[in-house]
């Protein structure tokens, strides 16, 4: 793929990914076909900061889970009351590196 | 903490230990844990308003004396727990020593089909009902 349109992706999406994935990302990128641009340009990614918010809102009651598709580990905190608080606490820390986990899954079950 | 491959193991056998640890101290002693003592839920202690789970540990200690009606009246959501804490931590053990991975494959099963519209609709309704439950009755 183009140079250009690969950083241009780039720019626009590199907040939903880590940093240290970017190059790999860039990478396998400009080896895809042109014809993938379209769909690649059409993927939806769930952005760390809005995780974040619901998180600290709704992470008692695993929403935060629920809404970057983690629904088993969300039912859980769910069912303990965002694990007796705990869990909560901790996942408002977690919760944007998870996003960015989810989103590279995402990307990676498309490029491959 | 996502549910990566050998990852859900250690978060599910975190959580069977924090929860036995738990009920161990609910049931030791019982009258420092009891109502008001320590509560944990956060939500409970910043807003006064109990959340969709409160009453769980209440509802689980009554299930361990026999009292399943008054289980069910503090919150049905015990039972659910109940149940994890006695399967998991053997099935946990079953994956352990067969080096298999059935649980991970039946939670990914169980996944899926609660990201089902119908299926995800249902347990929501079903949620929103114990909670509204749960704040009438002043858990």
């Amino acid at each position: 793929m183009d140079a250009q349109k690969v950083d241009m992706f780039i720019m626009a999406n590199g907040k939903f990914f880590e940093g240290h994935l970017i190059p790999q990302i860039r990478e396998r990128l400009l080896q895809l076909d042109d014809s993938q641009w379209a769909m690649i340009q059409a993927l939806q990614f769930k952005d760390p900061t809005t995780s974040l918010i619901v998180s600290l809102l709704g992470g008692n009651l695993g929403i935060d889970r629920f809404l970057i598709g983690d629904t088993g580990l969300g039912v859980g905190k769910l069912l303990t009351c965002g694990g007796l608080g705990i869990w909560a606490i901790i996942d408002w820390f977690m919760i944007m590196g998870a996003t960015r986990e989810k989103n590279m899954i995402r990307l990676q079950q498309s490029l491959y | 903490m996502s549910a990566g491959k050998n990852n859900l193991y250690y978060v599910l056998a975190a959580a069977c230990v924090g929860g036995y640890v738990w009920l161990y101290l609910n049931l030791s002693m019982p009258d420092a844990m009891s109502n008001p003592g320590v509560e944990l839920c956060p939500m409970k202690r910043l807003t006064d308003v109990p959340c969709p789970s409160c009453g769980s540990t209440r509802s689980v200690v009554s299930l361990l004396q026999g009292h399943v009606s008054e289980a069910m009246y503090w919150n049905p959501l015990g039972a659910v727990l109940a149940l994890g804490l006695v399967i998991l931590p053997g099935w946990i053990a079953f994956d352990y020593f067969k080096k298999e991975r059935t649980l991970a494959a039946f939670y990914e099963k169980t996944e899926a089909f609660l990201k089902q519209k119908t299926v995800a609709a249902t347990f929501i309704l079903l949620i929103l009902l114990n909670w509204i439950w749960n704040i009438l009755k002043h858990v």
